[in-house]
């Protein structure tokens, strides 16, 4: 019996989370999505995807997604995490229909709340300088450099769906 | 009640805990969980995680159900423009890119490999023992922090804590709710229409108000226990996942406990007492072996070359 609760919950836990189907087309949640050619963090990156833009699932492995782009019909891999809702994001237009078929571009000018204007008053209310932190986060290594750092000490990342 | 009879109410439990942190699609919340079941502690304590799964999965829930990636990442960014109002960072070009490849690295092996603008990391000129993680995946250790490393898994292991922390989105849960007054869950929520002059005013309130919040947290004030015991957790499975040995966080440690000084406004001040967490981790790491594969020679010449200046 304890036996099979420990086997239950494990599979239980390790099954896929994400809510999502072959077929939906949620909307790309961080500031660049990275299209990448196979199910794997170390894969090549082909192309970046803008915040807001809508991709359809075409098929899903493990925690990879294989998308195709609303605006330019690029298709590739994405991590089931640097997706969302529409809803979530609440990318809507500004008459409140949902974005889908409407530019990447002006998902993004839609959302709103705590965004770069409420930034812009923020630092003129407080005198904070924000040149350091725009600079800290060009810090970004290239997948390869990552891909190379694991490589050269033999470690290993779990590569989702290519198993 | 009969072994048979409570195994039974276990498993209902545990089934029941599981598919709420499913239905809420909490990737970080399944990683604890995950965690505890690669650990080995999920069958002696099913009971314990399904309680603490269903409680905080509420927790994270709202805080995404208010606040969309980027906005996390905002309120990110004035957190980090606060610490380096305080700090100076550290510049050393070729020190900074090792860390942001092995911080970045670890990143992809966490429950949250993206963010909205990725895992950055910076040295602070500082001897102070103190790191920080903002929301946005903005990332602060000082260099009295990274001497305390002597390896490549034992700066691992201080980087993998400061990760789990945006993992497990601990900053944003530093918020005081009395921030996120109904009319900016208006504005925050609703795209349609202009937001009235009131709203604005009142967004910006919030906005300065969720920052200091977290900051003072990060700076002054520290999490709990319990969350740093979660950011322990999280910070083990991640280091297992790469390869590393996690018995590095306890070396790590105890070399902490040796440089602390009482009365310090750093880790002395914000974190519970490296004999504490050196316990925790010991109980976590009870049945866990470690067949590591990692090539030290390798990592210790790289991370000579990149911090041996520092």
């Amino acid at each position: 019996m304890r036996k099979l609760i420990a086997v239950l919950t494990v599979f239980l836990v390790l099954s896929p989370i994400f809510a999502f189907d072959v077929g939906d087309e949620p909307a790309v949640s961080v500031r660049e999505g990275e299209l990448r050619s196979a199910p794997g963090f170390l894969a090549r990156v082909t192309i970046r995807v803008d915040y807001g833009e809508s991709v359809k699932i075409l098929e899903i492995r493990g925690d990879w997604l294989r998308v195709r782009t609303a605006d330019s019909g690029d298709e590739g891999w994405l991590h089931s995490t640097v997706v969302a809702g529409k809803e979530e994001l609440r990318l809507e237009r500004a008459d409140g229909t949902t974005a889908s078929g409407v530019t990447s571009r002006e998902i993004a000018l839609a959302g709103r709340g705590f965004n770069e204007q409420v930034e812009a008053q923020y630092k003129n209310d407080k005198g904070l300088d924000f040149t350091l932190v725009d600079e800290m986060e060009e810090y970004g290594r290239p997948v390869e450099e990552l891909a190379a750092f694991f490589a050269d000490a033999g470690m290993t990342v779990e590569d989702g769906g290519t198993e | 009640m009969s072994a048979t009879h409570r195994n039974a109410v276990l498993l209902i439990v545990a089934v029941v805990g599981i598919v709420v942190l499913s239905l809420t699609g909490c990737e970080a919340l399944a990683g604890v969980t995950g965690e505890l079941a690669a650990l080995g502690i999920i069958d002696e304590d099913i009971h314990k995680v399904a309680e603490v799964g269903a409680a905080g999965a509420e927790v994270v829930s709202s805080i995404n159900e208010t606040f969309t990636p980027e906005q996390q990442y905002y309120v990110g960014r004035g957190v980090a423009a606060i610490i380096l109002a305080q700090y100076e960072p550290y510049r050393d070009e070729q020190a900074t890119a090792y860390l942001n490849t092995l911080g970045q690295a670890l990143a992809l092996a966490s429950a949250q490999p993206f963010l909205y603008k990725g895992y950055r990391f910076m040295i602070l000129d500082s001897d102070e023992i103190n790191a920080f993680a903002t929301p946005g995946g903005h990332i602060f250790l000082s260099r009295g922090m990274i001497r305390l490393a002597e390896g490549e898994d034992e700066l691992a292991a201080i980087v993998a804590h400061e990760i789990s922390h945006v993992v497990l989105q601990h900053g944003m849960k530093s918020i005081k709710s009395s921030r996120i007054t109904s009319s900016v869950v208006d504005a925050l929520a609703t795209t349609a229409g202009a937001l009235t002059d009131n709203q604005i005013v009142e967004l910006a309130a919030s906005f300065s108000g969720s920052v200091d919040d977290v900051a003072q947290t990060l700076v002054t004030s520290g999490y709990s226990r319990a969350t740093e015991r979660d950011a322990d957790a999280e910070a083990v499975k991640i280091l297992l996942s790469v390869g590393y040995d996690p018995q590095s966080l306890i070396r790590v440690l105890e070399r902490m406990k040796h440089e602390l000084k009482p009365g310090g406004v750093d880790f002395a001040k914000t974190h519970p007492d490296p004999d504490v967490r050196i316990r925790w981790i010991e109980d976590m790491l009870q049945d866990v072996n470690v067949a590591s594969g990692v090539s030290s020679t390798v990592t210790q010449a790289r991370f000579d070359a990149a911090l041996g200046g520092l």
